[in-house]
């Protein structure tokens, strides 16, 4: 008897085997993206990995696209007419077409339940200026294969250089369905693209962040910002203001700016987080402290008048605050996040669901105020 | 009568409790009922784990006056005495299912997702009849053997989402309707006294009463403590709105973790390790069933009532799966409200006027 039952139990083992497939029947999506179709509503783009069979063979990367009406009708299509079965376990990035997100489009494309299909839930999401097609082939080159460093470099550049907002899928969920924030995703365009008018302002070219146009292997680029109300676009940040505004969220840790001294002259300065921002939300008034620290690559300027210089900067930088947040009150966007410090005032979840936050917000009244501290500063050493 | 339940000490019986506690708090809950109006759910499982305490404590000292190892001792031997049983036996039965019927979704769902949930059923019914019917010493010896890896995959879950915590997603803090909270721990008691009510069936096998009480209390508190704490990161990591509709919350936490992350795909490692807990805590419910349904109705042999029990809970899960909307709201409504099968016959039984009559004790 017990001999029978081991031979059973040892059968459910084999199990394993029957309908197998090998890891090279599947090609691997890196990348997906979604936009404005022209004959179906949706245009759903794909960057593949299809790993090498052999040592000579090497892995190569194809962008795909189909159009459909739905998510799982784009991969289905996708399926049909690609020879190996795509699996969307390793996608990591996720590109929304600014033509959608401007319209909100995306979010009835973007509802699929987690799990189905095999897509990672907080895989990095950007808006893109389509056609995204240009946008993930110009990401391609034969130094990185598996697009993994310039991933990472995405990352890295919103955790160096503050001018890009990196976010994952879920969190953008997150800020569609709860009032308390709202979503800002990196912009990432191709690098030959023209100017863009600035939420606060004035023209940048938003995806090379510090208007800056650059000239590399690569024919994309990441920084700056999409700033949402809800569901929907309202506007780009370019990376400068995109780096004042993450500072309010404590999403920032340092940052290089370029400030404008009374004499006209130029002064590059390197912005680091000291602490935690102290946000506190009165009756359609709040308080911001902010505490920087900022490294002057130009000692001279530092030791004529320190404390002249100080002032000067805090007052450029709370100046420059305000007109970011004027800005997205008139969008409508709460990309600061006050939200999430005005659900602190409610005892009952009903409340705050009754709560018109984004009513409130637009007539928020905010007092910025920047301590800011020179590196090498007598006082803090 | 071999029922099976042998002799265990009081690290065993704290080990097998705090698996249970843990996977009862953190895997057997609704979500729509915790989380619809605000989350509470970390105080929610302290204030249910301190009732259940007071539950457990206020029987043993009933069976230290009445003498008697285990709670079949206080209800009795009469026919109508002996129906008391019925509703503990079918609130271990539910508590049994809970975290099952949480895991195969999420198997099945997000792991295996081309499989059917009846094909994952008949590989489960092997594993928890096995259990149930080799009896509470191998139970309490496995949950020993099994704690340690088990508490670091919790820490490494835990930890593995500490990037993604946000303070702000617990607000706003349901403190305005404390009766609510209070409702909700009471309802809460299917998962969080079935621990001590099973470990109170097979009593017997722990050394003395004060063993079995030191070793459930043990067992309960840092359960308790350990599943309000997970609940507190899972706070962290979604707000109420999102948990509310959220199947599997704990598995999406593991894997809310970004790409750039060590941790990444340590979910099913992590998983699996849970999934093998919750089959032990399942087992040991379906045991003390088992157990006390053997010994009120004079069955003298557990192993045929643990078949039994293992295949009705297996089929009621696949029936939630399956059948009918209708179905499942009854079930569902039945996981809302089984805390009155704790409640209706445990003070008839605490409340029964025999005093100091030993009970026979049989093995």
């Amino acid at each position: 008897m017990r001999r029978i039952f081991i031979m059973l139990l040892c059968c459910t083992l084999l199990l394993g085997c029957m309908q197998s497939k090998n890891i090279d029947e599947y090609a691997y999506v890196l990348n997906v993206g979604v936009e404005r179709g022209t004959t179906m509503p949706y245009l759903m783009t794909v960057l593949v990995s299809v790993p090498g069979g052999t040592e000579d063979t090497k892995v190569e990367n194809v962008v795909i696209t189909a159009e459909a009406r739905s998510f799982s009708e784009a991969c289905e299509t996708l399926n049909a007419a690609y020879p190996s079965r795509l699996s969307f376990a390793r996608a990591s990035l996720l590109a929304i077409g600014e033509d959608l997100a401007k319209d909100g489009a995306q979010s009835a494309f973007l509802d699929f339940a987690f799990g189905k299909p095999d897509l990672w839930p907080n895989l990095r999401t950007v808006v893109v200026k389509p056609p995204i097609r240009d946008v993930f082939e110009g990401w391609i080159t034969e130094a990185d294969p598996s697009l993994r460093k310039i991933k990472t470099a995405v990352g890295d550049l919103a955790i160096e250089s503050g001018i890009a907002a990196d976010i994952g899928y879920s969190t953008y969920l997150e800020a569609i369905s709860d009032k308390r924030f709202d979503a800002m995703l990196a912009y990432a365009g191709v690098n030959e693209y023209g100017l863009e008018p600035d939420l606060i302002g004035g023209e940048a070219y938003p995806h090379v962040g510090g208007s800056l146009l650059v000239e590399s292997a690569l024919k994309t680029s990441t920084a700056g910002s999409a700033v949402f109300d809800g569901d929907r676009m309202v506007g780009i940040l370019d990376g400068r203001h995109t780096m004042e505004t993450l500072m309010v969220t404590d999403a920032f840790r340092k940052g290089e700016m370029r400030f404008t001294l009374p004499d006209g002259s130029a002064l590059d300065a390197t912005l680091y987080r000291m602490r935690a921002p102290k946000v506190r939300l009165g009756h359609g008034e709040a308080t911001v402290e902010l505490f920087l620290e900022a490294d002057i690559l130009e000692p001279a300027l530092v030791s004529a008048d320190r404390d002249a210089l100080k002032t000067f900067l805090q007052d450029q930088l709370e100046t420059e605050l305000r007109a970011v947040l004027s800005a997205l009150q008139q969008a409508g966007s709460d990309a600061m996040g006050f939200g999430r410090f005005r659900a602190k005032q409610f005892r009952t979840a009903a409340d705050w669901e009754a709560c018109d936050w984004k009513a409130e917000y637009r007539s928020l009244r905010v007092a910025f105020s920047v301590t800011l501290m020179l590196s090498h500063d007598p006082e803090r050493e | 009568m071999n029922l099976r339940i042998g002799a265990f000490g009081r690290q065993e019986t704290a080990s097998m409790v705090l698996i249970a506690a843990f996977f009862g708090g953190c895997f057997g809950m609704d979500s729509h009922a915790l989380y619809a109006d605000g989350n509470a759910s970390y105080l929610v499982q302290i204030i249910a784990t301190v009732q259940a305490l007071l539950l457990f404590e206020g029987t043993v000292w009933v069976l230290r006056l009445r003498g008697g190892n285990d709670i079949s001792a206080l209800i009795g031997r009469s026919r109508i005495k002996r129906l008391l049983a019925v509703p503990i036996v079918l609130a271990l039965m539910l508590a049994a299912m809970q975290p099952l019927e949480s895991f195969l979704l999420t198997m099945t769902q997000y792991v295996f997702t081309d499989a059917k949930q009846v094909i994952a059923c008949l590989y489960l019914l092997p594993c928890l009849f096995l259990l149930t019917a080799l009896g509470a010493e191998t139970l309490m010896r496995t949950a020993r053997i099994l704690l340690p890896i088990l508490l670091l995959s919790i820490v490494a879950a835990v930890l593995s989402g500490i990037g993604q915590y946000r303070l702000y997603r617990i607000h706003p803090i349901p403190l305005g309707e404390p009766f609510r909270i209070f409702t909700q721990a009471g309802s809460a008691q299917i998962r969080a006294a079935a621990p001590l009510l099973a470990l109170l069936c097979v009593g017997e096998g722990t050394q003395d009463r004060m063993a079995m009480r030191s070793g459930g209390r043990i067992g309960a508190i840092a359960g308790g403590l350990i599943a309000a704490a997970a609940l507190f990161a899972l706070s962290m990591t979604f707000p109420y709105t999102q948990l509310v509709d959220m199947p599997a919350p704990f598995y999406r936490m593991l894997v809310e973790v970004r790409a750039e992350n060590p941790t990444l795909r340590l979910d099913r490692a992590v998983l699996f390790l849970w999934f093998s807990g919750a089959i032990l805590s399942s087992a040991f419910y379906l045991y003390a069933a088992s157990v006390l349904f053997a010994k009120s109705f004079h069955v003298r042999d557990v192993r045929p009532v643990a078949l039994c029990m293992s295949g009705i809970a297996v089929t009621l899960i696949l029936v939630l799966y399956y059948d009918s909307k209708t179905t499942a709201a009854i079930l569902e409504r039945m996981y809302r409200d089984a805390w009155i099968l704790i409640s209706v016959p445990f003070p008839l039984i605490l409340l029964n006027p025999k005093r100091r009559k030993r009970c026979a004790v049989s093995s």
